[in-house]
């Protein structure tokens, strides 16, 4: 049942670092799926899974951690480290690949080779974020001054509806003035 | 109750030849509530009957994904026996089947419940087992998947 899985969510170094103790069955799937999304939001930095306690793990909840690890916000690094064998026997057999930590890491606690690499990519991360946003800007400005021109048009393109209706206007009413003169000067010639 | 309805014979066109052979390691009824006792179970049946650690545990995780099968498509609950015959390790989960309309066919809701598909648990069974096979019936599914023991010794068995 639900009650033989816990999570626990502790921020260390810098990393979120997540453990998944007891039986990820398909009965606890779902609730693991939410509840491990939840903790990895709370803790900020890369995310190491531990899964040194994981007791147990069949195909749905095999599907359930493989979604957890593909669906973190962008920016997240994920990476598994103290992997039983059997769970990775399972992932392996349903072509779930994961992000391993290579066993020379081993343990999670002691994981300080890659800790500068991986400030090196955060930063590059926090950077690409940064330049994208500024990005968003420019554009959102690019984006108002077309608005602005767009509204202007078509205030101009209404004024000049208006001048050519009144200049049909005037014509018509010169054309009838014609018309008159035209007319006075045909009963005068016959009067 | 449980064990009147999978006594040998109330369940017509399951097979019973391998389900009288051999030693009876495990004979237990599950429920989605009983599936980690099931699995202790399972993990120690298989170690007594001379398996290694590691082919142990994919027993018990066949064992498991079949009786997870029966909890959520067969009705809530069944039954797992497993039988060690010779060096074989023969494992039976049966269901109580879901209940079948009036007018579909016969065997076709038992039937859906065990299809096999890539990358659910059946076919992992499927893949991991030596030999597998489906029965159904109106009064529910069982399932066999037979497991060779790697390194088996003999005379564990008959100890």
């Amino acid at each position: 049942m639900a009650g033989c899985l816990r999570i626990q969510v502790e921020s260390r170094n810098g990393l979120c670092v997540l453990r998944v103790i007891g039986d990820l069955d398909f009965l606890a799937a779902e609730e693991f799926a939410e509840r491990a999304e939840q903790a990895v939001l709370a803790v900020p930095g890369p995310v190491v899974m531990n899964l040194s306690c994981l007791t147990f793990i069949d195909v749905r909840g095999a599907r359930a951690l493989a979604r957890v690890t593909q669906t973190l916000p962008a920016g997240r690094q994920v990476v598994i480290c103290s992997c039983p064998p059997d769970v990775r026997l399972i992932m392996d057999v349903l072509g779930l690949s994961l992000n391993y930590l290579p066993a020379d890491y081993l343990p999670a606690d002691n994981w300080i080779a890659p800790l500068s690499r991986t400030h090196e990519l955060v930063n590059q991360v926090q950077d690409a974020r940064l330049h994208a946003s500024v990005a968003r800007l420019h554009a959102q400005g690019v984006l108002d001054e077309l608005m602005n021109v767009s509204i202007r048009l078509a205030s101009t393109r209404e004024r000049t509806g208006l001048i050519r209706e009144q200049g049909q206007q005037t014509m018509a009413s010169a054309r009838a003035a014609r018309e008159l003169v035209l007319r006075s000067r045909q009963e005068k010639a016959l009067s | 109750m449980m064990a009147d309805m999978w006594s040998r014979g109330s369940v017509p066109g399951w097979a019973v030849s391998a389900d009288e052979a051999g030693r009876l390691v495990l004979d237990q009824a599950f429920d989605a509530d009983s599936l980690h006792e099931l699995r202790n179970a399972v993990l120690a049946a298989a170690v007594d009957a001379g398996m290694p650690d590691d082919q142990a545990a994919q027993v018990m995780l066949a064992v498991h994904e079949l009786a997870a099968n029966a909890v959520l498509h067969g009705g809530g609950a069944g039954w797992a026996r497993m039988r060690l015959v010779g060096a074989q390790l023969h494992c039976r989960v049966s269901d109580i089947g879901e209940h079948v309309p009036d007018g579909q066919a016969h065997g076709t809701g038992a039937a859906a419940s065990w299809q096999v598909q890539p990358g659910h648990g059946l076919w992992l069974v499927q893949n991991i087992a030596d030999n597998f096979s489906v029965a159904s019936s109106l009064g529910g599914s069982a399932v066999n998947a037979v497991f060779a023991v790697r390194e088996f010794r003999g005379g564990v068995s008959d100890q």
